[in-house]
């Protein structure tokens, strides 16, 4: 008997140990291979978007009228080149660059007649390096965009950039009331639906002559700084991406966007970050990234905050800066949601793992929800974020730039001109669609 | 269905009625029958051997009632016993009120002396004369009750009774063409030498009035006569003195050999004394212990039901007994390997594991499978079947010295000389229980008899039986169970 | 499917868990992964107790009182399945989120914990029992236990 015994014992053993060795793994496993999952399936998906769009053609327009001739002048041994040298070189050489990885690119002079000639990537850089040594007489604005869009249209999947200070002075001084007009016709030459424009602002020390666009007589300045402007004109997508990958050095720039469209960016409700009462985070119908959340109590007494972290590194670093309280727009549908505060990562309490994704965050209160908020019918609140108004743009602009270098950097009638860009979009202002709109889902456990 | 009918004539009728009883709850099979049907024929209405012996039909009868289905041929309890008024039933009689629901014969009037019952004293004066020299005063003078005393002369007298007897008329009725009588006797006492061939003469006679005169005339008949195999301790006060029983063996033997034509075997069984019992003179203080003789003398039975009847009929057989080996401790070993040894041998095994199960390792097994099925926990204490059982097995609630059981039968047979010793009794390691036939422990004990190792058997027998059919399916399974465990595991049979 | 089932069996049981910043991990790791892995155990047990100990071989190891260590086994199993299960995967959570619990949270954390060990250790024994009864029949020696029911 005490043998048969022992061999129970041992029966037993083996039993335990193969029960033990089986359980104590999985969960961890599958946690960590749910997080593999996931990371590897974000990155996939900007891949392909970028391949069906596809930039094909970049075309680039500088223009080098008289009134030009200011910001690119030849230089003495050790000068450090102007403002506009230096930037607009850079920008050349890496549109050029980009030739190389699947883009062609075309440079031309913006002229008179014609209003745009074809040139190299050579002869384009040298000209602005070495200064306009044949200045053109000068060029109207509208004719130069028609050319511009006309080039465009020609090969889809082109993007244009042009390089001017779009002074736009109509010879009759009575009918500077038609500059809004102007623009907009030229620009609607293209399907707005398949355009996008971006202005970005600079300004550069000039020195030589400088030709009022109400046509005042000229005037001699001697490095006062003067703005320039880059508009990168094409479909949206590929504007937005071009805006990302080539013109990084004018980000800070005061800037505007027109028909701009952005990917919804990713976001989140971060778990264990700045937040109060009961709840928990949920992922969407897709799985993916918590875009709910869900309250296991919730009351006045038990109100609930919770923080939704955005990924905004793929929105213009101006529409990036908008991210505040005034223009995070919360439509709290059923509930009482409301915009508690906003920071960035780098500015806001110490972001734990579960936030590292996001680079803003946005707080939320929350203490009333329909008790019909259930799993399958979720409240739904939406987050948008509305760009800031170009408050710069009225501060460049002025009617009456004859006297410049009294008034500073200045563009004759810019509000105007951008307006009819507006215009040409239907209307739209300057302050333009949302960057994104999002939903957030609210359920009761 | 045949019937094979038992005249079991004075204590050595009940003793070796009672070994009988013995082999064939164990399952040896009695051949050409199905039925067994005992009368015993004693007038000393006290005697224990015939007390005992009685107490055990009926609680084999009773166990064997509730067997059903019955069991079949090898399996515990296989042969019916019955009594002669339950054939009624079988034989299409009515029931006889003047037959008696027993086992015995019942005489009348046996509490008077013989003196009286031959009616002495109006008996004319040469009849007394006759008497006179044929009885000596004080076997006339003394009660019947205590039998015949070893008096032979006497109990032919009083056996002469039985033939008006209802009982024979009644067995004389129900007799059918297949069935057969044996008588067993011993030939040195007092009731059985005189009354067996009395006996005889009368169920042959052709010219006597009883039914079925043409059966009985036929059918085969068979005896046992036991001759002298203990020695009485010496007591100058009893009337039975051992000293005379060669003298009235050798006188019995004298008038066999003349007047026993009708017989168609006669078994002799005998021994050397090897040890005295206690001087009884009769009443319940006559119970001796069973004997090895006694169970030789049942297997005379077996060996004259295994005869044809065509073999018998009409024909003269005379048998004896040798045992193969002169051993004072018999055991298997002992027997004829290729006769009483596998007759005997499996089927005593089979039983004493059977109880030996019960006994020892029923009651750390008691919430098996086999055991819950038929909730055999709580029958045990509580029904009948299950209470009888124990009594027939291992003397569970006998009264003080009225021990039937299989295990006092055992116990009896090696304590008494000759000794039968097969099994070492109290043994509960099933591989050490047959004497001589040990089972040897193979690689990793597997060819043990372990517990674990009987009781999946009678799991597997009795995995879907319910308490409703649980007698019956009991001692099937453990038949069954126990033919297979000895079978494959006990060497030598 | 599996996760709504043992979800309801444990939260019917426990309650939501707490903190609640963890539902989520509870909801999709924890309870269909412990609840799984505590009935693959029972099941494992019964088959070890009625297959292979009294069916494979045949031992001793087949009364009410054996099934009742087996019962307790499971049951201690499945509270150690149940706490390394959950602890592990809790914390792997908080790694992963960063989330710092405040030292009332920890607390709630912890009685969750116990609470949910303490309620497998019951639904082991649930388990095991069911199992039990799926498996007996397929037992020769213990088919009985711990009662005779169904046969």
């Amino acid at each position: 008997m005490a043998s048969t015994s022992k061999r129970h014992l041992s029966f037993w053993a083996c039993g335990l140990a193969l029960l033990l060795s089986a359980c104590d793994v999985p969960g961890e496993k599958r946690a960590a291979s749910k997080a593999a999952a996931t990371t590897a399936a974000t990155p996939k998906t900007e891949e392909t978007t970028n391949k069906t769009t596809g930039l094909r053609q970049l075309n680039v327009f500088v223009d080098i009228s008289g009134g030009m001739q200011g910001f690119v002048r030849a230089n003495r041994p050790g000068d450090p080149g102007s403002e506009f040298q230096r930037t607009v070189t850079a920008l050349l050489s890496d549109v050029q660059g980009r030739t190389t990885q699947g883009t062609t690119a075309g440079y031309y002079f913006v002229k008179e007649n014609p209003v745009v000639q074809p040139t190299s990537y050579a002869e384009l850089s040298q000209t602005i390096s070495r200064g306009i040594e044949n200045p053109a007489a000068g060029t109207e604005m509208p004719d130069m965009l028609r050319e511009v869009l006309k080039l465009q249209t020609q090969k889809p999947g082109t993007v244009s950039i042009i390089v001017s200070d779009f002074i736009y002075g109509p010879k009759d001084p009575t009918q500077t009331w038609r500059v809004r007009t102007d623009v907009k016709d030229a620009l609607s030459t293209a399907n707005p639906a398949e355009l996008a424009v971006s202005v970005f602002a600079n300004t550069s020390e000039f020195r030589g002559n400088f030709y009022p666009g109400n046509r005042t007589k000229r005037q001699t300045l001697t490095g006062t700084k003067l703005p320039y402007y880059v508009w990168v004109l094409g479909p949206a997508p590929l504007v937005a991406q071009v805006n990302q990958q080539l013109m990084g050095r004018l980000d800070q720039q005061p800037q505007v966007h027109f028909n701009a469209k952005y990917e919804a960016p990713t976001y989140g409700v971060v778990t264990g970050y700045q937040g109060k009462g009961e709840w928990y985070a949920e992922p969407g119908p897709q799985g993916g990234k918590a875009t709910g959340v869900s309250f296991t109590s919730l009351s006045a007494k038990e109100p609930a905050q919770f923080v939704v972290g955005f990924d905004l590194k793929h929105l213009p670093l101006a529409a990036q800066k908008s991210f505040s309280v005034s223009q995070l727009r919360l439509e709290p549908g059923n509930t009482d949601a409301k915009l508690v505060k906003t920071w960035a990562a780098a500015g806001g309490p110490p972001v734990p793992a579960a936030g590292r994704a996001y680079t803003h965050f946005t707080q939320i209160s929350v203490s009333k929800l329909p008790s019909t908020a259930s799993r399958q019918k979720p409240q739904t609140l939406r987050l948008a974020l509305a760009p800031t108004a170009p408050t710069w743009a009225s501060t460049y602009s002025t009617s009456n730039d004859s006297n410049i270098a009294g008034q500073g950097p200045k563009t004759f009638l810019l509000t105007e001109v951008l307006a009819g860009v507006a215009e040409s979009f239907g209307g739209q202002s300057a302050t333009g669609p949302v960057l994104f709109d999002v939903p957030v889902a609210l359920r009761r456990d | 269905m045949a019937t094979l009918y038992i005249f079991g004539i004075g204590g050595t009728g009940s003793r070796v009625i009672r070994s009988l009883t013995m082999l064939l709850a164990a399952g040896v099979e009695l051949q050409n029958c199905n039925r067994v049907v005992p009368i015993i024929i004693d007038p000393d209405a006290l005697n224990g051997d015939k007390q005992r012996t009685i107490e055990l039909l009926k609680t084999y009868q009773r166990l064997r009632q509730q067997l059903r289905p019955a069991p079949e041929a090898g399996q515990f309890f296989h042969t019916e016993i019955a009594t002669l008024a339950s054939m009624a039933a079988t034989s299409g009689q009515e029931r006889d009120p003047r037959v008696k629901e027993t086992f015995e014969y019942n005489f009348s009037g046996m509490d008077e002396p013989l003196r009286d019952y031959l009616h002495y004293n109006s008996l004319p004066v040469e009849t007394k004369h006759l008497v006179d020299l044929l009885f000596d005063p004080k076997s006339l003078n003394e009660p019947l009750t205590v039998g015949f005393k070893g008096s032979p002369n006497v109990g032919s007298v009083v056996l002469n009774q039985l033939m008006n007897s209802p009982e024979i008329e009644f067995f004389a009725n129900g007799f059918g063409p297949d069935d057969r009588v044996f008588f067993i006797s011993s030939i040195f006492g007092g009731t059985g030498a005189a009354g067996f061939p009395l006996l005889l003469k009368n169920l042959r006679n052709p010219k006597g009035n009883l039914a079925k005169k043409h059966l009985l005339n036929t059918a085969p008949m068979g005896a046992l006569t036991v001759l002298p195999y203990f020695d009485l301790k010496s007591d100058e006060t009893s009337s039975i003195d051992s000293n005379t029983f060669i003298t009235k063996t050798k006188a019995a033997l004298a008038y066999y050999q003349r007047n026993l034509p009708d017989l168609n075997s006669l078994y002799y069984v005998g021994d050397q004394a090897q040890k005295q019992q206690e001087n009884r003179e009769g009443g319940n203080q006559q119970r001796n212990d069973a004997h090895f003789v006694e169970l030789v003398g049942a297997l005379s039975v077996l060996d004259f039901m295994r005869q044809p009847a065509a073999v018998l009929q009409n024909d003269h057989h005379f048998y004896e007994y040798g045992l193969e080996r002169d051993d004072k401790e018999v055991r298997f070993e002992s027997f004829d390997p290729n006769q009483t040894r596998p007759l005997l041998g499996p089927a005593l095994t089979r039983f004493q594991f059977f109880t030996t199960w019960l006994e020892h390792h029923f009651p750390a097994t008691d919430d098996a499978v086999y055991a819950k099925n038929i909730n055999l926990k709580n029958a045990w204490q509580t029904t009948p079947f299950f209470r009888d059982l124990r009594r027939f097995l291992f003397d569970y609630n006998s009264p003080e010295g009225q021990p039937i059981s299989f295990k006092s039968w055992l116990r009896e047979l090696r304590d008494n000389a000759r000794h039968f010793v097969p099994f070492r009794l109290d043994e509960a390691d099933f591989d050490k229980i047959v004497q001589g036939q040990e089972v040897k422990k193979g690689f990793f004990n597997s060819d043990t008899i372990s517990r674990s190792y009987v009781r999946e058997r009678l799991d597997k027998q009795l995995r879907k039986v319910t308490e409703a059919e649980a007698p019956g399916e009991f001692v099937r399974a453990f038949s069954e169970v126990m033919e297979d465990v000895v079978d494959a595991k006990v060497p030598g049979f | 499917m599996l996760q709504s089932f043992f979800t309801a069996l444990y939260q019917a049981l426990l309650g939501n868990p707490d903190p609640s910043s963890l539902i989520p991990v509870y909801r999709q790791s924890i309870f269909p992964g412990v609840g799984l892995t505590t009935f693959f155990v029972a099941l494992g047990m019964a088959l070890l107790f009625y297959v292979v100990l009294n069916r494979v071989v045949t031992t001793s190891f087949f009364k009410t009182q054996h099934w009742a260590i087996m019962l307790l086994l499971t049951a201690v199993l499945g509270a150690i399945v149940a706490w390394q299960q959950a602890a592990a995967a809790v914390e792997a959570q908080l790694a992963e989120t960063g989330e710092e619990l405040a030292v009332a949270q920890v607390s709630t954390l912890k009685r969750y914990l116990w609470g949910f060990t303490a309620t497998n250790t019951l639904v082991a024994v649930l388990f095991f029992i069911l199992c039990s009864f799926a498996v007996k029949s397929l037992s020769v020696s213990a088919r009985t236990t711990p009662v005779r029911w169904p046969n």
